[in-house]
């Protein structure tokens, strides 16, 4: 049997509590005796008729805390002390509506009930913001843009420096234990992990290993800036080494737009460093796509590469002219630009040009005073109208965006335009990015797009192919 | 809050739809054909419903994910109205008075866990064990260290059912025993224990039903699986080397009566035989 | 735990600040959100409010200001006459409450308050005398908060006045404040007539010597064990101190009945006097407060703030990382109930330096403890509780031993942090007494008053200038 004696100084707890919490130590598994009470002399002489030692307690007076065990040994004691704890911490009440917590207006406030922050106020407040966040022991996202680059090194590197991790500035997909932040589709958690600091990449990602029934547990959205110079790939490369030391993750991907150089490389370093396959994807570099990334990864799965689901056009006909891409993710475009340049030269990336245009309305100057054409697509629809009007343009490529955050039904705007534009003789080619989990319903969109009018690929790359072809046709012909 | 408890009811007959959470080891049930369920017993908090010969748990706001788990993010009652007890299970969730728990997000109740050696699980058991406070255990872990199968059947079949409330405590036991021999099995390259497992998982499956409660045996066939609540789950990831473990027994505590704490008492038997 | 465990296999409980369609995709997840009211910063703290957040030196300062605030022990061990141990108040000095105050600048009460220590102090023979006296400068004019001291309303301070004695038994530290002298016509509302002038001088002869003899015979008084008590018998250690003055009454009782420094008579009326006076343990829990910021104040770079103070003119508050600087904005008028036939017109702008208890956790933050004041402040008692849990937003800490009962015993929100206030836009709430506007008046009612944003706006800026100049440095 062992005598445990504490004293806590100058620690008040009511005489309810008290008891409470004394019971509580004297119902625990191997414990004899028990008293957790004020050293009041009424206590003292409790503790002393008990066959505790007075001397343990000789400096303690009435406005001191004393807890006394007796148990069979020593992890009896410690196992005590558990007890103990939670019975002495007070229980928050939020049952009453006179005792509900106003509402919070720091992230600080709620962080304690919290495991991770998700910001999106205007850019220039944002930094303090997710510094509160990060000192209340949150992992973040910075969904917000226009966040001074100084800042997101900065919370960056306290972020390292306190094992959490910094998802953004500008951080527009992220998918963590399966749960979709941001803009993110509705996939099955599975063996690949992403870090990527491409938004509608990851989301392309996420599609095309549904539609070949792999699952994603963990997207890390890194933000468009991590791989500059400036951060130096910060929230990439640990994103990595968590994803690489998480047993449950069987193959890597990291995504991004093309890096700066020498981050590039680091990058590479680490991810040849991974003991877990991973499989890297600069879009942008020559002959690198979405589809691709994910053909390796299904390789090193050991899964087969599926045909990806399209709704190829009711009609192939249609007049000579231009390619007009009409992007809202700037993955997306990215890639298809990628991919027109290489087999038709010239792609102007600005809405004047006369010739072979691709252009994201997602970048600041199309967003300013308006949300995102994933969610408002009206200066998207007017575009694309135009477009069919347009003589000179000869195929309209795309892309939709499905998923949480987005439009909840984008379908049903665009069909009417689409079947409009067709009827004006140009081809339509939509890249359709989403899952058949998604609220809006893949194959219900596909459906409303292909009777619009639309030839429709899930595969990115495979619609930008597709139009591309469709310009060479009447280039030859 | 007070409004909204006020309104809750005809706020979810008209919607009557909530988006839900769940255990992809209930998946199967879930996604199935619609099949009627019986209401076993419901908290304020939670409701046990039985429905294609197993238990599943709804649980509500701040709840612990269990194995056969749905959670939504509303208290459960008041997701209830006052319809009562008509229950359907399937067709991508299940259904109670009129409310459907709608399942779009699946989580995995089974652990991956990390490699490791024989002699660093004994050292992170015998690290745990003082912490847990362990009650008696029916000679099962005398049997396992004998490494005899027999008796180790005999010593389960005496704790199946032993306790009280909706989970009796030998049941918990059985339990972490059963999905410690499952998981750490493989983690110190010996899947299936020796054989340990494949000798006396059926007898648990069988006797189950007949003597213990419905949510218990449905329970210990997750376990079987290696299927686990979350607070479990963290406790083997401390075993195989990565977490805290104070944290983790905290964690055990907090799930209520000595549910977790027994669970993690079966997982060190378990432990410790595969460690010995 | 493992690099990013948390985040890659816990069940997610999301704080969302900004887009609601962000929020509203995670509920369809069934993900637990809790949403922030966000709000911008107030206008014009918003670079300084990054600069601090970018500092971890802030955060340092802030812990270390904070650990200094809450490990105080104040012991209540003596009362002894201002002149003879309040520093600096040797010579022709009047200390007052609030930040700095010329006699022009000073309101009615003020005015009143000062007069009436002129004649308590033989200074002058009328008010008159003494009001020509004061204009020409003739007493130099110190805040109580530069002299360790404390004091309710005007807060005047003159070197006969005994004072009571704090100290801090662990650092040895001190700080004082007057006697309460009750309600009614008293000279901290500005009232000076003849009988005011009587009391003060029976407080100097007979209430001071026989507490100060009670004290000493019955040891030192841990007022913070007081203070926690009498938070759950109802006070919130400001506008109700009932259960407070009976506890530290029960406490020196045996003490006042074996004094021999005075008759039978005289100790007879020191109980009464005490005891017919529920705002008596203010001025302790007071002189304990200042001990407490004092304590806590000078840590380079924290913004927790440790003085709030009035004085009738003026709104003042210090910051522990800005030195003795003090951030000022004109005194508001208190909102609350009006004593008899007194209106808002009839009331002076706030005054005194009992805010100090609301700088400690007490007072408007602890409110949800003192349903029974809600009647006299004009409130309900859930509008009490309701504005306790909105202090937890602008506080560092809960304190671990003033707790309330209704809350389950959480503690009281402690430690104002400056940088928390200008970017919630939620102001300090203090209890308060109203003084009436003309001098002599009294008191005139009782209410609730917030704390001008502009005072913590000016500090956070401040604060903000100072660590980029000494980066630069």
């Amino acid at each position: 049997m062992i005598d445990n004696v504490e004293v806590r100084r100058g620690t008040y707890h009511d005489s309810v509590r008290l008891m409470q919490a004394s019971r509580a130590l004297q119902q625990a598994a191997g414990v004899e005796e028990a008293l957790v009470a004020m050293a009041t002399d009424l206590n003292c002489d409790l503790l002393a008729e008990m066959g505790f030692d007075p001397e343990a307690i000789a400096a303690a007076g009435p406005n001191d805390l004393i807890i006394a065990v007796r148990a069979v040994d020593e992890p009896a004691v410690a196992h005590a002390r558990l007890i103990l704890q939670e019975a002495l911490v007070a229980k928050a009440v939020r049952d009453s509506p006179m005792l509900a917590t106003p509402a919070a207006h720091v992230i600080g406030s709620v962080a304690s009930e919290a495991t991770l922050a998700l910001i999106s106020v205007p850019g220039e407040h944002a930094f303090v913001e997710a510094m509160d966040a990060l000192r209340h022991g949150l992992d973040v996202m910075v969904f917000s843009d226009n966040v001074p680059i100084a800042q997101e090194v900065q919370l960056k590197r306290s972020a390292d420096r306190l094992g959490l991790l910094v998802m953004g500035p500008d951080c527009g997909t992220a998918i963590v234990n399966g749960v979709g932040l941001g803009f993110a589709n509705v996939v099955q958690p599975g063996p690949v992990g992403i870090v990527g600091a491409a938004g509608t990449g990851i989301q392309q990602l996420c599609c095309l290993l549904d539609d070949a029934g792999v699952g994603v547990r963990n997207a890390l959205g890194t933000g468009s800036h991590d791989l500059s110079v400036e951060v130096g790939g910060l929230s990439t490369l640990r994103g990595l080494e968590a994803l690489d030391a998480d047993p449950s993750t069987e193959v890597l991907i990291v995504a991004s737009k093309p890096p700066a150089p020498e981050v590039a490389e680091r990058v590479r370093a680490a991810a040849a460093e991974c003991v877990t396959p991973t499989v890297l994807a600069y879009l942008g570099e020559e002959g690198v796509t979405l589809e691709g990334a994910v053909g390796r990864t299904l390789d090193l799965l050991g899964k087969a590469v599926p045909a990806y689901a399209s709704w190829p056009a009711p009609t192939d006909g249609h007049r000579p002219g231009v390619l007009r891409g009409l992007f809202s993710g700037g993955s997306l475009g990215s890639e298809a630009v990628g991919l027109a340049v290489g087999a038709l030269g010239e792609v102007g990336r600005e809405e004047r040009g006369a010739g072979h245009t691709i252009i994201d309305y997602g970048e600041d100057e199309y967003t300013r005073g308006r949300a995102h054409p994933m969610i408002d697509q009206r200066l998207r629809l007017q575009r694309l109208a135009a477009a069919g009007r347009d003589s000179r343009v000869g195929v309209i490529l795309l892309d939709v965006v499905l998923g949480h955050g987005a439009h909840p039904d984008p379908a049903s705007e665009l069909a009417p335009v689409i079947a409009d534009a067709a009827a004006e003789g140009a081809a339509v080619v939509v890249s359709l990015c989403g899952t058949n989990g998604d609220p809006q319903d893949r194959d219900r969109q596909a459906r409303v797009l292909n009777e619009a009018g639309a030839a429709v690929w899930l595969s990115n790359a495979a619609a930008a192919r597709h139009a591309v072809s469709m310009v060479d046709e009447v280039a030859d012909g | 809050m007070g409004a909204r408890q006020h309104t809750a009811g005809t706020e979810f007959a008209s919607s009557a739809s909530v988006p839900a959470a769940a255990s992809r080891g209930v998946r199967h049930l879930l996604e199935g054909p619609s099949k009627p369920g019986v209401l076993l017993g419901v908290s304020s908090n939670a409701a046990w419903l039985q429905a294609g010969g197993h238990v599943l748990v709804l649980s509500g706001r701040n709840a612990i994910r269990l194995p056969n788990g749905v959670t939504v993010t509303e208290r459960v009652d008041e997701l209830r109205s006052p319809s009562g007890q008509r229950c359907v299970v399937g067709d991508g969730g299940l259904s109670m008075g009129g409310v459907k728990a709608n399942v779009i997000r699946w989580w995995d109740p089974r652990p991956s866990l990390e490699p490791t050696t024989t002699e660093a699980l004994a050292a992170r058991c015998a690290a745990a064990r003082p912490l847990l406070a362990c009650v008696e255990d029916g000679g099962l872990g005398r049997s396992l260290k004998r490494n005899d199968p027999a008796a180790v059947r005999h010593a389960m079949c005496t704790l199946l059912g032993k306790g009280e409330g909706l989970t009796p405590e030998g049941d918990d036991v059985l339990a972490g025993l059963l999905a410690g021999l499952r998981l750490l099995g493989p983690a110190v390259g010996a899947p299936g224990a020796g054989g340990m497992l494949a000798a006396i998982a059926p007898v648990v499956l069988t006797e189950a039903p007949f003597r213990t409660t419905a949510l218990s045996a449905a329970l210990l066939r997750h376990a079987v699986a290696g299927e686990v609540a979350d607070p479990v789950a963290a406790f083997f990831q401390v075993l195989t080397g990565r977490g805290d473990l104070g944290a983790a027994v905290m964690g055990l505590y907090r799930m209520g009566d000595s549910s977790g704490i027994a669970t993690a008492c079966g997982i060190l038997l378990a432990g410790e035989f595969l460690a010995r | 735990m493992g690099e990013l465990e948390r985040l890659l296999h816990a069940e997610p409980v999301v704080v969302t600040a900004g887009i609601e369609v962000l929020a509203a995709a995670l509920g369809a997840q069934s993900v637990a959100v809790h949403r922030i009211d966000w709000r911008p910063p107030f206008g014009g703290t918003e670079v300084a409010l990054a600069g601090l957040a970018a500092s971890p030196k802030v955060a340092e300062a802030n812990e270390i200001a904070i650990a200094r605030l809450l490990e105080v022990r104040p012991h209540l061990v003596d009362v002894l006459p201002a002149g003879e141990v309040v520093p600096g108040l040797a010579g022709r000095t009047f200390l007052h409450a609030g930040p700095p105050l010329s006699w022009e600048q000073a309101s009615g009460p003020m005015r009143g308050a000062l007069i009436g220590a002129m004649l308590y102090e033989r200074l002058a023979a009328t008010p008159e005398e003494a009001a020509s006296k004061l204009a020409a400068g003739g007493v130099e004019l110190s805040p109580c908060h530069h002299h360790r001291a404390a004091g309710p309303m005007a807060g005047v301070i003159s070197p006969s006045m005994p004072v009571l004695v704090v100290e801090n038994p662990a650092t040895g530290g001190v700080a004082y404040s007057t006697l309460n002298e009750g309600l009614g016509k008293v000279l901290r509302y500005g009232a000076y007539a003849p009988e005011v002038i009587d009391r003060l001088r029976w407080m100097e002869r007979v209430l001071g010597p026989v507490i100060g003899d009670a004290l000493r015979r019955s040891g030192p008084l841990d007022l913070r064990s007081l203070i926690a008590q009498a938070l759950q018998m109802g006070d919130d250690g400001h506008n109700r101190n009932r259960a407070g003055t009976s506890l530290l009454l029960r406490a020196i009782g045996a003490a006042l009945v074996e004094s021999d420094v005075a008759t039978v008579a005289d100790r007879s009326a020191v109980y009464s006097f005490v005891d017919s006076n529920d705002h008596f343990m203010l001025n302790v829990v007071m002189a304990a407060g200042k001990l407490i910021v004092d304590a806590a104040s000078g840590i380079e770079y924290s913004s927790l703030v440790t003085t709030m103070a009035r004085n009738g003119t003026e709104f003042g508050i210090r910051v522990s990382g800005t030195g003795g600087r003090w951030f000022t904005a004109p005194a508001p008028v208190v909102d609350g109930l009006y004593l008899g036939s007194f209106t808002a017109d009839d009331a002076n702008p706030d005054i005194g330096d009992s805010a100090i208890t609301e700088t400690i956790g007490l007072g408007g933050f602890a409110m949800a403890a003192s349903p029974a004041i809600v009647g006299f402040v004009g409130g309900t008692a859930a509008g009490a509780v309701q504005r306790t849990l909105a202090m937890y937003e602008i506080t560092m800490a809960e304190h671990p031993s003033y707790q309330i009962p209704i809350l389950e015993f959480r503690g009281t929100p402690t430690g104002i942090d400056a940088t928390l206030v200008a970017r919630t836009g939620v102001l300090p709430q203090i209890n308060t007494g109203i003084a009436g506007k003309e001098a002599g008046v009294g008191m005139v009612g009782a209410g609730l008053v917030e704390a001008p944003m502009e005072c913590f706006a000016d500090a956070v800026k401040s604060l903000a200038r100072r660590l980029s100049d000494d980066a630069a440095a």
